[in-house]
């Protein structure tokens, strides 16, 4: 109360002395560092709430003519110090010692259409600085940002090499529109998705990138930070900003680093051995009633199978991976031009025989002053990848070494006499993936080029017109080959596939912004924006047959079964928008925004959306009754509001369509699909409330709750038939994602030779089906349902109950009779179908550590999630068959199976040629708990000493060795839990672990 | 300075406005959009005759629609437990059809009405020819009218029972939005004729569309004349009826089939027809879009699968004149295994496939316009020199037999023989408000009579249907 009563007394002083007081006075000082006490030269001096102020001399002096002695508030900061804000009560001399600032807080950030300070930032906001991204060595951009930003989930459909993530903010939003966020790279909003032939997505621009031409990644999660972006930004925004150079003298960095890269499993996954898997297999075949030893049976397995040779597929097919990356960058510049140029060149052969990837890129940033007001510039990015497998994968095929790698049997040899690959394999239908590695060509070919020129002019102080322009270009090329060398089946026919995409967008973004601060405290800025952007598809795809193994094209293909199809699609948006700032003493914040995007994917009378946001907050650290309470740095209460857009779907659906059909031989027109003209926008409204906190210059955190809510989704859903169609794609339905997202970083220790620092993420977020536009539920085909009150993705199966412990039967839950209980049946067709779990994980997160001392640095980094399942019902199927798969090698937890009477929790008695469905694929029986702890990498480094590199007359060395995914705590029956957002896959190259070191030099 | 700023912004601004609506169209390039379809004659030449395809399909006349309404009768019988029993066909022939299995016609129908609509309403005269323009919507109001009958008959009371019962929704305008209601029957019926005598005070009197396989099996003046000769009928308008079943008999075009052109059922195995009675017909064959296959009348009567039997009601409804040329029409154990098993030879098949057959489906021919008329006559319809015993007398002579007393009941037996297992005998009796009764059935359990009125007499609406519209009521008694 004492405090209360003085804070107003303070105010009426104020007050007065303000009113009291019109002569300016002068006020000086030094300014000097906290810790060491030397002084601090360039510091910048203001008079708080005012544009006047100066820079202190080398000795870190200053002198500032203020209106008032009794209320000046001079504001002192400087790069790498904590700013400072001091009342001058009365006094002529006002010294100020800054602090390093350990946390950064004033950094400034990427933001939509612009840079803000980090304390100025409104909504809900990430962001990723260059040594973080550049520490970790990976390959591509969406990996490093695995478990590093709360809520955002990035999760591996297949890490064959060269394959691209899925990335879900703040979860999932939709069913049949897109789920990923937008990329804008230096202001451009790219090429998304998966543009390559076959199931690998390795063609979304952010794979044409070289993760250390990266500056910045910001994500902007809520709808206050993203809506500018309104049409795509549904699944938040991805804002990537590249290097620029400097000025300065040229600086160049060599990097090098070499890795390897094996297979394991950390939850006791593994195939038999053959000596298991005979065992096993005369057990079935006893039990089926049959004689093992009788070499007229259906099933001959004799013990002398393990007198012959013996073959470990999994060792066969798979071997040391080995990555290899060289690149080299320069940046450099004076006051009018500076650059940035790197080129690099990366190689990776896979853990399999005959899969590898290929990746060189080339960077251009420059940047030039025309005029003192104009600026101009480019950003060119080039890149080819080249990803190689042979056959295609992600399929339980019998060559594809992921899939029969595991399934082959031991007691098949690998080799003819003559040392050629064996294909005489009738339990592999004749196919041998070494035989395919060698002949067979598979390869995915993809070039991109982006290129943007950017224009920004300073007509008069304050306002900024800008334009960037773009041109980004990605050709893809597939082509295939399966030779009859690899293919041992009577009469084998050579296949041959040739594919072409070629996509290009053009994209202009042209604001005007006008920025400035008036009366002192009142700081202001608009921004009004045109963008427009058009897309355009093209391609070929052609098949033959029966091409000359000398001559495997098309040319020499069977000419009267080549089949081709051209591809076609375009897409264009036009947006206009306005964003409005305001802030109050750098205390209180407005930001609204409002875009009006125009899309030819919707309907003629509903192509355009408005999309709009308003979002405050309040630094309540610089409030005067907190501004001098040491202890805490920052306090700020974060609140918006907003609705973003969804456009991911595919061209044309909103136009009715006609096909052609045959009738009495004459070929006339048909209606093939219905007009929408009212398909619109599929909306995300998001409310978002955040907190963020530092204190004793050590922690810093934030605390964001969200609500995510999907309104007039896009779905397919039933009309009547008099309007000439049984179904119609509609905005229907809602759906909600709701979560909360912790971030603490803080450093333990901190001083000049050794700092310890640890960070935690974590997000929780839960999904839920509102409503499907008046259905129970929408199939998503035969074990995943979209249903009202579910997850949106939800496994529905029959459901399994486990062995009968007198016979070994499989037993299903058939119903629930009155108590509740389960009736069983033996039966898998009567088995009852139930909503069984979801791979949309409830909480996600990260944790990590770092030790410096000195030049040396040890961090580890580790990534979790649990509230999800995984069903891996595929494989198992195969491969945990119950005696149904002869032909097929079995995993070696099979060999838990039911062998006498009273076993219980077991594996059902397997009987040769099991026909009981006791394994079959959709069940229940294969739903694992997806949770698990990964150690994402530990990285040891050392950069060499300044002494040192200048007496070598370098600016920087370093060598680092990093284990990337050493270990995955985890109870998966498989090589690793993590399969996608689906939570299953097939034949899919599963995450490997790997080594990796290198040498960094700058000079 | 200013004015420099200005003058840029309004360049960008006057570029941007002015381009907007073009540059947010993009057509869809590798199909045709509606609106271009159906913004030339070529187009709309080319929609048209898309519009009979579905017609073929095995929900209408390529199968479901004869079918159902065949094994409703004394015609059909499914020989349960034999060979030729894999299940299809049970709620038919059983009668116990509820709005789950109802029967499919009601999407196939109104997805042509959609077609012959959308052609329609984009007829304009800038695009062609005047009397070539006629012609297609002569065409589309044919289909139209065809559709609509149909599904009338199969949805609804009859409409000399209850006219102002629940017929189906008119739709004349097809779009996205559509939520009609149910028109009246009478209405329904109301709009047939409409269409039909449009169809033939437009149509070109030589007009027959080119390029097809098989001519009759498009619109004409005579198909227009035929089916409403049939329409009338049901209407019990019986002068309309006998009016233009004269014009039609008098059109000289058609002939009746002699017995010989019957023997052995010849005549129902022509892949293109000269001569003879046919009218208009569905063609088959393997380039149809909407090819039945082995779900059609040739793979379910006696081709294939065989699950639309034939009952011995109809066999000895025939057989008890052996000369009748129309014993012809069956057969006996065409897998050869069940020698009680007889199916009809109307679908034979016209020997140009090997695992599944082609057969045409007549809907119209000369012998019905005959029965129209001599039905109206003896109703007292008036045509100049012509009675019903004359009429009913030509046909017998050209069957082998001799003709029928011209009673209610003796016309009725005569179409029963002549059009049976084309889809006809569930709506005479309904029209003629005559329960369904039978002998031969597969077992004590299938329904052997059918009293009317009754529910089942208007199939149910589909109810994937009524749960989309909410302004459709179902039929009593579903």
């Amino acid at each position: 109360m004492k405090k209360v009563k003085l804070f107003f007394t303070a105010i009426m002083v104020l007050l007065a002395a303000d009113i009291a007081s019109a002569q300016s006075a002068e006020v000086n000082g030094t300014v000097r560092d906290a810790e060491t006490g030397e002084p601090v030269p360039f510091a910048s001096v203001v008079l708080h709430g005012t544009m006047t102020g100066t820079v202190t001399a080398d000795d870190g002096s200053y002198s500032i003519s203020v209106p008032s002695l009794q209320d000046a508030v001079l504001e002192f900061s400087f790069i790498g110090y904590r700013t400072v804000l001091v009342p001058v009560e009365g006094k002529s001399v006002v010294d100020c010692e800054l602090e390093v600032d350990a946390m950064a807080l004033e950094d400034v950030i990427v933001v939509a259409y612009g840079a803000t300070r980090r304390e100025d930032v409104t909504g809900a906001v990430s962001s990723v600085e260059s040594e973080t991204i550049a520490s970790v060595p990976v390959t591509s951009v969406d990996k490093m940002l695995a478990g590093k930003l709360a809520g955002v989930q990035i999760t591996t459909n297949s890490a064959q090499p060269g394959a691209a993530s899925s990335i879900r903010i703040r979860g999932t939003s939709s069913i049949n529109s897109s789920n990923e966020p937008l990329w804008v790279i230096d202001g451009i909003p790219v090429i998304n998705g998966d543009l390559a032939t076959f199931d690998t997505s390795s063609s979304s621009s952010f794979t044409a990138l070289n993760p250390n031409d990266i500056e910045s990644i910001t994500v902007l999660k809520d709808a206050a930070a993203a809506s500018v972006y309104g049409s795509r930004a549904a699944n938040g925004v991805i804002l990537v900003t590249t290097k620029s150079g400097k000025a300065g003298k040229a600086q160049f960095d060599a990097r090098v680093k070499y890795g390897v890269s094996w297979l394991q499993s950390d939850s006791g996954f593994r195939m038999m051995t053959a000596a298991e898997l005979l065992g096993y297999q005369r057990d079935a075949i006893i039990n089926a009633g049959m004689d093992p030893d009788d070499p007229t049976g259906s099933y001959y397995r004799p013990l002398s199978l393990l007198n012959g040779k013996l073959t470990n597929w999994v060792d066969h097919t798979s071997r040391l991976g080995t990555l290899q990356e060289y690149e080299i960058s320069a940046r450099g510049g004076n006051d009018r031009a500076k650059y940035f140029s790197s080129v690099s060149y990366h190689n990776n052969e896979g853990v399999y025989y005959g899969i590898g990837y290929e990746k060189i890129t080339a960077r251009v940033n420059a940047d030039y002053k025309l005029l003192r007001n104009l600026e101009t510039g480019v950003r060119i990015n080039a890149s080819y990848g080249n990803q190689e497998s042979d056959v295609p994968l992600n399929s339980l095929y019998n060559a594809s070494p992921v899939f029969a790698g595991l399934t082959m049997l031991p007691w098949v040899d690998p080799y003819n006499e003559d040392g050629t690959h064996n294909v005489n394999i009738p339990s592999n239908s004749n196919y041998n993936p070494r035989a395919t590695a060698e002949y067979d060509t598979t390869t995915e070919r993809q070039w991109h080029i982006n290129g943007s020129m950017y224009l920004r002019w300073e007509p008069v102080k304050h306002l900024v017109i800008e334009s960037r322009n773009s041109a980004e270009l990605i050709y893809n090329k597939y082509n295939m080959f399966s030779s009859v060398k690899s293919n041992g089946n009577p009469n084998p026919e050579s296949g041959r596939q040739v594919t072409w995409t070629e996509h290009l967008q053009l994209t202009t973004s042209n604001t005007i912004n006008y920025a400035n601060v008036f009366g002192g405290y009142h700081s202001f800025r608009a921004l009004v924006g045109q963008e427009a952007m058009r897309y355009n598809y093209e391609g070929l795809n052609a098949l033959g047959y029966a091409a000359q193994e000398e001559i495997p094209f098309l040319n020499s293909s069977d000419q009267s079964r080549i089949r081709a199809e051209e591809l076609l699609s375009k897409e264009t948006l036009l947006s206009y928008f306005g964003i409005v700032d305001y802030n109050y003493d750098n205390r209180y914040f407005l930001q609204a925004s409002l875009r009006a995007d125009g899309s030819s994917l919707f309907g003629k009378n509903s192509k355009w959306g408005m999309f709009w946001s308003a979002s405050a907050s309040w630094n309540i650290n610089q409030e005067k009754f907190l501004r001098n309470f040491k202890p805490l740095d920052l306090l700020k209460l974060r609140f918006s509001y907003g609705v973003n857009g969804n456009n991911g779907i595919a061209a044309y659906r909103a136009y009715g369509v006609y096909g052609t059909t045959t009738y009495n031989g004459v070929t006339g027109m048909s209606p093939s699909s219905p007009a929408n003209d009212e398909l619109s926008w599929e909306k995300n409204a998001t409310w978002n409330v955040g907190l963020d906190f530092a204190f004793f210059n050590r922690l810093r955190g934030s605390v964001d709750v969200y609500n995510r809510l999907t309104k007039d989704m896009l779905l397919t859903v039933k009309v009547p038939w008099t309007t000439g169609f049984n179904s119609n794609f509609r905005n229907v339905g809602s759906m909600k994602n709701t979560g909360v997202e912790v971030q603490i970083d803080g450093d333990i220790i901190y001083n000049s030779d050794f700092v310890w620092n640890v960070g935690f993420n974590l997000a929780y977020n839960e999904n839920e089906i509102l409503d499907l536009g008046g259905e129970d539920f929408i199939s998503g085909g035969s074990f995943v349902r979209y249903a009202v009150g579910h997850s949106r993705y939800s496994y529905y199966v029959p459901l399994y109950y486990g062995v009968n412990p007198s016979n070994g039967e499989a037993l299903w839950i058939a119903g629930k009779n009155d108590n509740g209980d389960p009736i069983l049946t033996n039966q898998y067709n009567k088995a009852m179908y139930d909503y069984v779990g979801s791979p949309d994980p409830k909480v996600i997160g990260g944790f990590n550590t770092t030790f410096s001392w000195k030049g040396l640095s040890l961090s580890a980094f580790f990534e979790y999630r649990t509230g999800c399942d995984d069903l891996i019902l595929n494989e198992q199927s195969y491969m945990n068959s119950d005696g149904a798969e002869m032909t097929l090698n079995q995993m070696a937890s099979s060999l838990n199976y039911w062998k006498k009477p009273g076993d219980n929790g077991v594996n059902p008695k397997p009987i040769a040629g099991n026909s009981t469905n006791s394994a079959a694929a959709v069940s229940s029986r294969w739903l694992e708990d997806g949770s698990y702890i990964r150690i994402k990498d530990v990285t040891l480094s050392y950069s060499l000493p300044q002494k040192a590199l200048d007496k070598m007359r370098i600016k920087g060395l370093r060598f680092y060795v990093s284990g990337l995914n050493l270990y995955c705590f985890n109870d998966v029956n498989w090589w690793d839990p993590d399969l996608g957002p689906i939570g299953y896959g097939a034949g899919t190259y599963p995450l490997t672990k790997s080594f990796v070191g290198g040498i960094e030099v700058s000079f | 300075m200013k004015k420099y700023i200005l003058y840029t912004v309004a360049v960008i601004a006057a570029v941007t406005v002015s381009g907007c609506k073009d540059f947010l169209t993009e057509e869809p390039p590798l199909d045709q959009s509606t609106e271009i379809t159906l913004s030339t004659y070529e187009g709309l030449n080319s929609a048209t005759a898309g519009a009979y395809s579905r017609l073929a399909s095995s929900g209408w006349y390529g199968g479901e629609f004869i079918l159902l309404n065949e094994m409703k009768t004394s015609n059909g019988k499914k020989y349960i437990g034999t060979e030729y029993d894999t299940g299809r066909m049970e709620e038919w022939y059983q009668l116990n059809y509820n709005s789950q299995s109802t029967s499919s016609l009601y999407g196939s129908a109104y997805y042509v009405i959609s077609q012959a609509n959308n052609v329609i309403d984009n007829l304009t005269e800038d695009k062609g020819d005047a009397q070539d323009l006629n012609n297609l919507k002569a065409e589309c109001l044919f289909l139209r009218a065809l559709s609509y009958f149909d599904l009338v008959r199969t949805y609804a009371y009859p409409y000399s029972y209850a006219p102002e019962s629940l017929g189906v929704p008119i739709v004349l305008h097809t779009a996205s939005n559509d939520q009609s209601p149910r028109a009246t029957v009478a209405k329904v019926y109301e709009q047939i004729v409409t269409d039909l005598t449009e169809a033939e005070r437009i149509i070109d009197p030589e007009y027959r569309r080119a390029g097809g396989a098989d001519a009759r099996a498009f619109a004409s003046i005579d198909a227009i004349r035929a089916l409403l000769s049939r329409v009338y009928l049901y209407m019990e308008n019986w002068q309309g009826a006998a009016d233009y079943a004269t014009k039609v008999i008098n059109s000289g075009n058609y002939s009746l089939w002699t017995v010989e052109e019957m023997t052995d059922g010849a005549c129902y195995t022509v892949d293109v027809p000269d001569g003879g009675e046919v009218i208009f017909e569905i063609y088959g064959g393997q380039t149809n879009s909407y090819d039945p296959g082995l779900e059609g009348l040739w793979s379910l009567t006696a081709g294939s699968y065989g699950d639309a039997g034939c009952a011995q009601d109809i066999r000895n409804l025939i057989g008890s004149d052996t000369d009748d040329v129309r014993n012809d029409l069956f057969v006996n154990d065409s897998k050869g295994v069940n020698a009680s098993v007889w199916h009809t030879a109307k679908y034979a098949g016209k020997g140009i496939g090997s695992n599944v057959d082609y057969t045409n489906v007549i809907v119209l021919r000369l012998a019905e316009m005959y029965l129209n008329r001599a039905e109206a006559l003896s109703n007292g319809a008036r045509i100049d020199g012509r009675t019903a015993d004359m009429d009913l007398q030509t046909l017998a002579e050209n069957r082998g037999t001799t003709a029928p007393s011209s009673t209610p009941d003796g016309i009725f037996t005569e179409r029963q023989k002549e059009l049976n297992w084309e889809g006809h005998l569930w709506f005479d009796l309904g029209r003629q408000g005559r329960s369904m009764t039978r002998t031969d059935v597969a077992n004590s359990a299938i329904p052997s009579e059918i009293a009317f009125p009754g529910d089942l007499w208007a199939m149910p609406i589909p109810e994937s249907e009524i749960e989309v519209n909410p302004n459709l009521e179902q039929n009593p008694g579903f």
